[in-house]
């Protein structure tokens, strides 16, 4: 039987997998990605995504 | 450790050594139970079953352990435990609920304040997130720390439960937010959050502090429902070990000696005199009487043993002194076989999960995969840290399971209050659950489809003497004796005729009848022999009424004055109102109907007929250990079992089937080994019961459909950046009222009596 600490590490390993994965793919659509949710449902209020803070919270 | 106040809890004798029973708290899901399990099976001469469902643990030990040392290990793992007393049960459940409901409301104001503040944007005065920010400090740590506590637990077995994804949703949220104050710049007074349905990704003063309190609030109300609604109910261990009997009266050296049963040895001989407890199993050498073993064999009437008779220990005797020789103790004794018999039915049910921890063994990884993969995601495309980290968090809010922990909790609760009103007490969601599933329902004769009381069913006369004459002579000197067949025609004359005459020179021949002078008549009462060995003639007729009686299973009183039998009493346990009726509406519902019972076949067929129950699905003159067996025989031909009963004798039945369901009136033990416990006299509730899980079950899956929907829909969405939290907070308290209300509708729920 697997100990548990083994499936702990086994499920950690699966993340590192997984976000280097997911960062590869973002990395290669983020343009896209990015561009796409800018101009997404409710974009225009939010067209400076990743240059200034937005998004629930905007200092005025 | 918590300590208990109630009575010391008596050790149960098994083969392998004494059995002990530990209240276990702390457990979150099925593999504590089985951490636990494996931790006191370590130990030398220790064999431990412990059950999720009753938060028990039932250890076998051999050996000088001490039941302290037993605690210190479940303690060592992460968990309380106490030694299961007969009042520390419910007094522990009342303490945590107690606790649970102190918890809750201080959290559900500081909650409350924070969700205005990040939902009303005119609310939001200068300053506004760092009173948010105290207001959520304490529901967050404080309020959440069972959750944190149960989820830490978790992660040192490796096991991921709904209370992983709460206090990881939690913490992401609080931990988040605190430093967006801090460093995103969320913390700048004049700071203000405008609603909108949609947002692109959140940024580094993206505050979610309303969903942390939120959910910490909605998690613990559905635990307090839960809790409420776990009907407060004994231990079937402990009602065994109070049916025992403490001391016995031995015989040594010609002398009576009382000395405490564990000390008793095979082989010697006890004294037991009227209403006291049969100490342990043996064969009767002195004496005759009337035994009450109904408790341990289900026998409706009491038995009449003499020299040479088998007694069963824990019976009660009624009338005569007896001296019996002990053939079995300890652990070789029927109760104790019974004890075993209810361990091992209750060890194997601990096996099943709660539907929400199954869902949460897949559910909760997938969250957590999904979560990593949004930051893996928006980091690789070029995003700041902080909104990309900010996306993930939304991820992990929105998945918090508000409408999931309430779907069932809230229909249980409601059901659970119907339930009470129409007389079915619910133990547990799961008991529910499995009432709903339910394919063939195992009746047990004596107390649940007859009143498990001796009542005059029928008098028939000789020529010349009526019904009332009959009544009054017999009944009053029936008055006199404490057998339970003369009790029912004392009864019974008492209510027809009202006052009755004194009885002068009154006797009683122990196991055949008793005399007495009545209006200057010499009156006898008893068995035949001996009424027609007191010189009395008795008719043909009589006679006949006596072998009618005789075959259905009944016990035949016959009295005579003036050197004749005048009349016949047939005595018996009479069938309840209202059985029929619910053996009709149990087929209707789809269930195979059988009758279990100790009595023999005669009384059980004879019942049966009359509930419309064929002669084929009457099992008779079956042990507890057949009745147990029977349940399983059906489970392996692969129905899902319902067992209603009321005996000890049924205990073991009671905890093997699929649903044990036990009426009030039986005794402690029934009801401790069954999941539902039937208030109502009438048969009709055990229909009633079905039809209302399968009523709650149809509302736990519409409510726990739409919690899955709203997550399937509203996970990607926030993983995309389509959904602000704070809409996605709206929705998630919505779909939680939207449950509760579908929940409400049990409320209204209306057994039908005639149709299905």
């Amino acid at each position: 039987m697997v100990s548990p600490a083994a499936r702990l590490l086994a499920f950690l390993l699966l993340l590192a997998v997984m976000f280097t994965g997911a960062y590869a793919v973002g990395a290669h659509l983020g343009p896209i990605a990015v561009t796409h949710s800018q101009q997404g449902p409710g974009g225009s209020q939010n067209m400076q995504m990743g240059h200034m803070p937005m998004g629930r919270g905007s200092a005025r | 450790m918590t300590t208990s106040a109630g009575p010391k809890p008596t050790p149960l004798l098994t083969d392998s050594g004494e059995l002990l029973e530990f209240a276990i708290s702390g457990m979150t899901c099925a593999s504590c139970a089985a951490r636990i399990e494996r931790q006191l099976n370590r130990l030398d001469g220790v064999t431990a079953t412990v059950s999720y469902a009753t938060e028990r643990a039932y250890v076998t030990r051999s050996g000088g352990r001490r039941p302290a040392d037993l605690i210190s290990v479940i303690e060592t793992a992460g968990y309380t435990a106490e030694l299961a007393g007969a009042a520390a049960p419910a007094t522990g459940d009342d303490q945590a609920t107690r606790k649970l409901g102190r918890r809750l409301a201080a959290c559900a104001p500081l909650a409350a304040g924070t969700i205005v503040l990040a939902m009303v944007p005119a609310a939001q005065f200068a300053g506004w997130q760092w009173v948010s920010l105290l207001l959520a400090a304490p529901v967050a740590i404080w309020g959440a720390w069972p959750l944190h506590a149960a989820a830490w637990r978790g992660l040192g077995h490796g096991a991921a439960t709904m209370d992983t994804l709460v206090s990881l949703g939690v913490a992401a949220s609080f931990g988040w937010s605190v430093y967006a104050l801090l460093f995103g710049g969320a913390g700048n007074v004049g700071m203000r959050m405008p609603f909108a349905i949609t947002f692109g990704l959140a940024s580094g003063q993206s505050i979610y502090l309303e969903a942390a309190a939120g959910v910490t609030t909605a998690v613990l109300a559905g635990r307090y429902l839960e809790a409420r609604a776990k009907a407060r109910s004994g231990s079937a261990l402990t009602s065994l070990a109070a049916l025992a009997a403490k001391d016995v009266r031995v015989l040594r050296c010609g002398a009576e000696q009382t000395i405490p049963v564990d000390a008793l040895r095979a082989g010697e001989e006890f004294v037991v005199r009227p209403g006291e407890k049969i100490a342990t199993d043996g064969v009767i050498t002195g004496g005759a009487s009337a035994i009450d073993a109904a408790m341990v064999t289900g026998e409706s009437v009491p038995q009449e043993v003499t020299i040479g008779g088998e007694v069963t220990g824990g019976t009660m005797n009624l009338t005569g002194r007896l001296v019996v020789r002990a053939t079995r103790v300890g652990a070789d004794t029927t109760l104790a076989h019974i004890t075993r018999l209810v361990t091992e039915a209750l060890a194997s049910k601990a096996r099943s999960q709660r539907l929400a921890d199954r869902v949460a063994g897949v559910f909760v990884p997938c969250v957590i995969g999904l979560a990593v993969v949004t930051l893996g995601f928006w980091l690789g495309s070029g995003l700041p840290a902080a909104s990309a980290w900010s996306a993930s968090v939304a991820v992990l809010v929105v998945a918090c399971p508000c409408a999931l922990g309430l779907a069932t909790p809230t229909a249980l609760m409601a059901a659970l209050g119907r339930g009470a009103e129409l007389g079915v007490l619910i133990r547990s969601a799961q008991s529910l659950e499995t009432a709903g599933r339910i394919s063939a329902m195992v009746l047990d004769k004596t107390g649940t489809l007859t009143t498990g009381t001796m009542t005059v069913l029928q008098i028939t006369t000789s020529a010349g003497c009526d019904e009332a004459t009959a009544l009054r002579y017999a009944g009053t000197v029936e008055a006199a004796s404490e057998h339970p067949a003369g009790q029912a025609i004392a009864i019974e004359a008492a209510r027809r005729c009202g006052q009755l005459p004194v009885v002068t020179q009154f006797a009683s021949v122990a196991g055949s009848g008793v005399r007495g002078v009545v209006d200057g008549d010499l009156v006898i009462v008893g068995r035949e022999g001996f009424v027609a060995e007191s010189g009395l003639v008795v008719p043909g007729e009589l006679s006949a009424a006596v072998a009618r009686a005789g075959s259905a299973g009944r016990t035949a009183v016959l009295a005579g004055w003036d050197g004749q039998a005048r009349a016949v009493f047939t005595v018996g346990d009479a069938p309840r109102a209202g059985g029929a009726a619910a053996v009709s509406r149990l087929r209707r519902l789809g269930l195979i109907v059988y009758v279990v019972t100790g009595d023999s076949r005669e009384a059980a067929v004879s019942v049966a007929e009359k509930l419309g129950i064929a002669a084929g699905n009457v099992i008779d003159s079956t042990q507890p250990a057949a009745k147990a067996k029977v349940v399983r025989e059906l489970q392996e031909a692969g129905y899902r079992v319902a067992m209603a009963g009321d005996g000890v004798n049924d205990a073991a039945a009671l905890a093997a089937a699929d649903l044990g369901m036990a009426m009030a009136s039986g005794t402690d033990a029934a009801i401790g080994a069954s999941d539902i416990t039937l208030t109502s006299a009438d048969p009709g509730v055990i229909a009633d019961a079905i039809q209302l899980a399968r009523a709650t079950l149809a509302i736990i899956r519409i409510n726990l459909s739409w919690a899955f929907g709203y997550n399937v829909i509203a996970i990607p969405l926030a993983a995309l950046g389509y959904l602000n939290p704070l809409f996605a907070g709206i929705a998630m308290s919505g779909s939680s009222l939207i449950v509760v209300s579908n929940s409400l509708l049990l409320r209204r729920f209306r057994p039908r009596r005639t149709g299905t």
